[in-house]
């Protein structure tokens, strides 16, 4: 099992001076806290608008900054609006593999298309063509990663030859991801042998069943890349506290203020009626789950939010349906005082994350 | 946290409709038509113009409704209802800031709280385009056109249900109370297209404030729609978590 955080970066009003690079330097403190205790991957979305709920929109940068303040945890950069109003795929390619040169290697990328009209609406993006654009996307970049000179003659877009530089340290290329939020996209990354980075879950029951469809697909997969990258990632909330009343009150909080933020933003499905967009998107099953009844402790089953005794157990019942990893997201509108999150994830570490994992060689922890 | 409202509603109360008839039933249209247009308005007034109740959609939007029905027991109509985009919580809804009719009101006003007044409302479904307007003492207060209807799943069809504004009593006491209307359809056949907007008076449906911005997607479709009881009912000046009273 690995351990993930996951960082949408929301920024709550008012936005006076220094607002937003407060919960900037607040998340960096994380990661490098994040790096020391071991856990995996840093995860940063690329959002656009989304008032208080995420000031993510360059995260390639961010995680630069992640990259150079840590030694070992990887850099997620994802997922990446793989849509042409918004990047340009040799963009994508060139960022991604600068950032796996500055971070030695430990880049992850995700793919996704956007779900918001908030989004697609500004960018003046077409809705219908989002997974369309992403296939093309997917299956291209790992050509210019690989490939000396590249060229295109595609729906989405077209270029003459060209050499698209530099190239990744990992050899072929990084690892690559889809965000599975829609029904039916876990068979999409299995189709391509991409790593499902499952931003959504439906509880336990549903999903052993679509890890089971994607594990039975990707087995015979035609990957899109040079290689495949079989990994079923969910997202969680953490919070982690030796008083699991104390982390009920917080961790409720944090994830009732996450779907709260969420369900202000217009969803391109409630904007556009499309087939593209069969579910509302924002981690959509997340927040059902997280607003479902609890169990004897008040919290909904599938959450990681307790004491660690607690939290053991429901990791234990997601390992046990086919996850291999979680990625945790620690706050939302700084609704958990920083000092909180950082204990969390200390206590986290300590008392969790070994029952999982062997252990690492201890660390200078701050 | 989100934005919210800020819309002294007092002003408005002595015009909303007295629904003093609640409906304890749902009624169902049986082959009724509905035309929505949605567009992007100004972000400037997009908390003023929604009361304390509701957050504005980021971005702010307004619909235009149209509803063709009838039934036995309530009549035919043609009504108009111009709603703005908002959240009661986490909730879609849309704040109906005015409502025009053609055809018998009395039902929608003291059942539904529809904010009606006569008007001449008109919805054409033709192969080439969806007409819809509103003509107000012989000027046009509104009219979309969406061009090039192209045939879609009824599944993908969101529509939200409507805040209405009206007098209710209520422990023998008439005050001012959002009325949830919460249609269920039974699709027949459903249309989308882009919308364009031929004619919009804002301060005719009572906001001049509301000022448009780009079109974003219309549909339309057929089939029988139900008109809900009532189930709840959000005191306009409390944020909706506090305010809602479940009636049924």
């Amino acid at each position: 099992m690995k351990f993930g955080i996951f960082y949408e970066i929301s920024v709550p009003r008012p936005w006076n001076d220094g607002a937003e690079k407060l919960v900037y330097d607040r998340c960096l403190e994380q990661v490098r806290l994040a790096d020391e205790l071991g856990f995996d991957t840093v995860w940063a979305v690329e959002h656009h608008f989304l008032e208080e709920y995420s000031h993510c929109p360059a995260p390639e940068l961010f995680l630069t900054a992640c990259a150079a303040q840590t030694s070992n945890i990887h850099v997620g950069h994802g997922i990446v609006v793989c849509v042409p109003q918004f990047n340009h795929p040799v963009r994508v390619a060139e960022r991604a593999a600068v950032l796996d040169i500055l971070s030695g290697g430990r880049l992850e990328l995700g793919t996704g298309r956007s779900a918001t009209w908030t989004e697609l609406g500004g960018f003046e993006a077409n809705p219908d063509e989002t997974k369309k654009t992403w296939d093309e996307y997917v299956r291209v970049l790992p050509k210019m990663w690989t490939q000396e000179r590249f060229s295109w003659q595609g729906r989405a877009f077209s270029m003459p030859e060209r050499a698209v530089i530099p190239k990744p340290v990992q050899k072929p290329h990084p690892p690559m991801w889809v965000a599975v939020t829609s029904p039916g996209t876990e068979i999409d990354a299995a189709e391509r042998g991409l790593g499902s980075l499952g931003l959504t879950f439906g509880g336990f029951k549903e999903q052993e069943e679509r890890i089971g469809r994607y594990r039975r697909i990707i087995a015979n997969c035609d990957p899109v890349g040079e290689f495949v990258n079989e990994q079923v990632n969910t997202v969680n909330f953490l919070f982690c506290h030796p008083d699991v009343a104390v982390a009920r009150d917080h961790g409720l909080r944090l994830s009732g203020t996450f779907g709260y933020q969420a369900a202000q933003l217009l969803p391109a499905r409630e904007a556009y009626p499309t087939r593209s967009y069969p579910t509302v998107g924002l981690l959509p099953g997340l927040r059902q789950e997280a607003s479902g009844p609890g169990d004897p402790s008040g919290i909904p089953e599938g959450l990681c939010v307790g004491d660690p005794d607690r939290i053991v157990d429901v990791i234990r019942k997601w390992e046990s349906v086919g996850v291999d990893g979680i990625n945790f997201l620690l706050n939302c509108m700084e609704t958990v005082p920083h000092e909180m999150v950082l204990d969390s994830l200390r206590l986290f570490a300590s008392e969790v994350m070994p029952k999982f994992k062997p252990a690492r060689v201890p660390a200078e922890v701050s | 946290m989100p934005l919210v409202g800020s819309l002294d509603v007092s002003g408005r109360v002595a015009d909303a409709p007295l629904a003093d008839d609640l409906a304890t039933e749902p009624l169902t249209l049986e082959g009724a038509e509905v035309f929505q247009a949605m567009f992007e308005i100004e972000s400037g007034p997009m908390t003023d113009v929604l009361p304390p109740a509701l957050h504005p959609t980021i971005p702010p939007t307004v619909t235009f409704n149209w509803l063709r029905g009838a039934n036995d027991d309530i009549g035919s109509f043609i009504v108009c209802s111009v709603r703005l985009g908002s959240r009661a919580g986490v909730r879609p809804r849309g704040f109906v800031i005015g409502a025009r009719v053609t055809g018998d009101d009395a039902a929608l006003r003291s059942k539904w709280g529809y904010p009606t007044s006569p008007a001449d409302v008109r919805l054409e479904r033709r192969h080439h385009e969806v007409v819809a307007s509103v003509v107000d003492d012989g000027r046009t207060i509104l009219a979309v056109t969406m061009q090039d209807p192209e045939p879609i799943s009824g599944t993908d069809v969101q529509w939200a249900a409507s805040m209405h504004l009206a007098r209710v009593v209520r422990e023998g006491a008439e005050v001012p109370r959002l009325v949830q209307v919460d249609p269920e359809v039974s699709i027949r056949k459903a249309d989308r297209g882009v919308p364009r907007l031929d004619a919009f008076d804002a301060d005719a449906w009572g906001d001049a404030r509301i000022v448009l911005t780009q079109p974003v997607m219309a549909w339309y479709l057929t089939g029988d729609v139900t008109m809900p009881r009532i189930r709840y009912l959000c005191d306009p000046a409390v944020a909706a978590l506090q305010g809602t009273e479940k009636i049924a």
